[in-house]
């Protein structure tokens, strides 16, 4: 069994020292667009983000993405790459070329795969994998081949982070729970073998918390939690010991509409102290990790 | 199910603490936000105005001068449009435990709570008024994820006897998922059912109900037994924008017994159209259409609303422009209101002339994506939309 890194321990600050802190990074510049874009060479890969970011189901106009550059806080965004379940399937931006236009612009990318869900997921509507364990970790294996497919389709011929989006299911069936750990235990191994990362999305308590002690767990997870703090440490079901170290991104609010730079967006929020493609930024939003 | 009785005294409130390092930051982003210009068309709110930093999350306008507001601080309620404001909060219910209010008229309403959290679990209760929150009576819901302890509660009451409960559940943005309760005694009793999206529900009649959203908001379903099945529905796009998205209002009843749909479309070629149905949701005919001269992106909506069975009021989200009319008139007034920045992005009108209306949004120095500011802010207008000032005063709200 992989066995977690731990967490280094936390330093706490007072408040007053947080507030200075904050006020610093009013003073920083907003990250200049990175000199690299994405795909060509190879040689682009995953980095660590340590700021926001939002994900929505469609990607928006790069027009959109461009003003919400010049005038929001965020710094990440989605892409739902595809797969059986993706919900916004039309995706009338999502080409190559938006992708390297709007990475130019500074955003980096958490990379999204819809596919199979739980056998027993909440939303019954969905597409699920099989309850068999050997079934399960075939179409894991084979959603990670797809989804990395589909992302280098879309030029990201680097080595990339896709996090697999596994939405709430029950945790306590105990045939499901072990199905959704072949499977996810299966995702990471595909992408391992080619030598990239994998993430996974899930709620705290309906999702992550059952991958904790799979073979390969993910390199990093996203972790659904409205608790509307940005914070990525102290979600309830994942203790801080794991995926301590640059492996968490934090879904801390839902669906809900955004106006940045005159521009509306649906969105829901993260906060990442983890993983995203093509690299992270040089700037710390310390409302992420509370430190 | 036993429901307790619980009286409040509404003058008093709950006692409100605030952490010195959340004070120090709300001055801090105070400070920050004078000298930031709000973006977007029409006038806008005063950066400066004391609602900065903090949130309303819902509100509802019942007449022209009752209405509440749920803000971080609390469950506000005015009687005397928005000059004063009370708090009728539950005893004992911190603000941010209210996961969703509704209220039938001045006098009934409900509060659902989050409460007891514990490592995995929240318990869910009920508080339901008879006499406008001044005295609660609560009932158990069951239990929910921990991690859906955020996730908003949407509450419909057709009468007093009945009414639902959709607790949306957590899920990412490629997704809406919820669970609904119905109950048949004021709330007493609750059976559990599903619904296809975690959507807030409308009931035109005791069995005869809608919901519509979705991760694209492009869905519209209808029960015609009381939520046990849910059947989608969909409108024929209109000309103009027959490549666009659909954004799915709730349907209400118009002056004839038809039924009323605004439905925005998003995309290259945006707008907002009025259908109606005479039998009863089967159809759905076009009545107009407004184009909105900026795109906009899926799940994004234009507000809109209908009061005195066809009064049609359309608040362009930019802040650019309001309409308003009879949906049947040729042309709509259309006015270049005061006081509505961009960001506007729901809205409740009790008469024709005063309205409510929920707004949130922010601005980032030139270059400088640290120290942005949001506002969230409600606003009302007693002119039809016209003009736009916000309502309540900063002490409520931190």
């Amino acid at each position: 069994m992989t066995r977690l890194p731990q967490r280094p321990p936390r330093t706490r600050l007072v408040p007053l020292v947080a507030v200075a802190v904050l006020g610093l990074l009013v003073a920083l510049p907003a990250t200049p667009a990175p000199a690299s874009t994405v795909g060509g060479s190879g040689q682009v890969r995953y980095g660590v983000s340590r700021v926001k970011g939002f994900d929505a189901c469609e990607a928006p106009t790069a027009n959109k993405m461009q003003a919400w550059w010049n005038g929001s806080p965020y710094y990440d965004t989605s892409i739902y790459l595809g797969g059986v379940n993706r919900a916004c399937d039309l995706q009338p931006n999502l080409t190559s070329s938006w992708v390297s236009t709007v990475h130019s612009q500074g955003w980096s990318f958490y990379l999204l795969w819809a596919g199979l869900q739980a056998p027993c997921v909440n939303d019954q509507s969905n597409e699920k994998m099989s309850s068999n364990l050997s079934l399960a970790a075939a179409q894991g294996s084979s959603e990670a081949n797809a989804a990395w497919n589909a992302a280098h389709s879309l030029g990201f011929t680097g080595l990339n982070i896709i996090y697999y989006n596994m939405e709430a299911y029950n945790t306590t069936n105990t045939t499901c729970v072990n199905a959704v750990r072949a499977f996810i235990n299966a995702w990471v191994d595909f992408f391992h073998q080619v030598g990239e990362k994998a993430g996974a999305y899930g709620g705290a308590c309906s999702g992550v918390t059952n991958w904790t002690s799979i073979t390969n767990p993910p390199d990093s997870v996203w972790i659904a939690a409205w608790n509307n703090d940005p914070d990525v440490w102290g979600l309830p079901c994942v203790n801080n010991g794991y995926w301590c170290c640059q492996q968490r991104v934090h879904q801390y609010a839902g669906t809900h509409s955004e106006t940045w730079g005159g521009v509306a967006l649906s969105i829901d929020n993260d906060c990442a102290y983890g993983l995203v493609t093509p690299h992270g930024h040089s700037v710390i939003d310390y409302a992420c990790t509370n430190e | 199910m036993q429901a307790e009785r619980i009286r409040l005294n509404r003058k008093s409130g709950a006692a409100k603490r605030y952490p010195r390092a959340a004070t120090q930051l709300l001055l801090f982003v105070l400070s920050l936000i004078i000298g930031l210009s709000a973006c977007g068309g029409g006038a806008a709110v005063d950066p400066a105005n004391p609602q900065a930093g903090s949130a309303v999350r819902s509100m509802q306008l019942l007449t022209d001068s009752h209405g509440w507001a749920l803000t971080d601080a609390g469950l506000r309620w005015t009687s005397d449009g928005g000059k004063n404001w009370g708090e009728i909060r539950p005893p004992g219910v911190a603000a941010t435990a209210i996961r969703g209010a509704f209220f039938l008229n001045t006098d009934d309403g409900w509060v659902v709570v989050a409460e007891n959290a514990t490592e995995s679990t929240d318990d869910l209760v009920l508080f339901r008024t008879s006499d406008g929150g001044e005295s609660w009576a609560l009932s158990p819901l069951g239990s929910r994820s921990a991690d859906a302890g955020g996730a908003p509660a949407y509450i419909h009451f057709f009468d007093t006897q009945n009414g639902w409960i959709v607790l949306k559940q957590l899920s990412s943005s490629n997704a809406s998922v919820g669970v609904l309760f119905r109950t048949t005694d004021s709330g007493e009793t609750w059976q559990k059912l599903s619904i296809p999206i975690g959507e807030p529900v409308r009931f035109l009649t005791a069995t005869e109900g809608w919901t519509a959203g979705g991760p694209a908001g492009d869905e519209l379903y209808l029960t015609r037994d009381a939520g046990s099945s849910w059947e989608r529905v969909q409108v024929d796009l209109p000309a103009n924008f027959d490549l666009a998205t659909p954004t799915y209002e709730l349907p209400v009843f118009g002056k004839a017994d038809e039924l009323l749909l605004s439905v925005t479309f998003t995309g290259d070629s945006s707008g907002v159209s009025l259908f109606e149905s005479t039998d009863r949701g089967r159809s759905w005919r076009l009545r107009r259409s407004l184009p909105y001269n900026l795109s906009l992106s899926t799940g994004s909506s234009i507000p809109a609303d209908i009061v005195e069975g066809d009064f049609w009021v359309v608040l362009m989200p930019d802040g650019s422009g309001v309409f308003r009319g009879p949906s049947t008139v040729e042309a709509l007034l259309q006015t270049s209101p005061n006081g509505l920045p961009a960001g506007v992005y729901d809205v409740d009108f009790a008469t024709s002339q005063v309205g409510w209306a929920l707004l949130r949004y922010g601005a980032c120095p030139p270059g400088i994506k640290s120290g942005c500011t949001e506002i969230e802010a409600l606003l009302q207008t007693t002119d039809g939309g016209q003009t736009w000032v916000p309502l309540i005063p900063a002490e409520l709200l931190s």
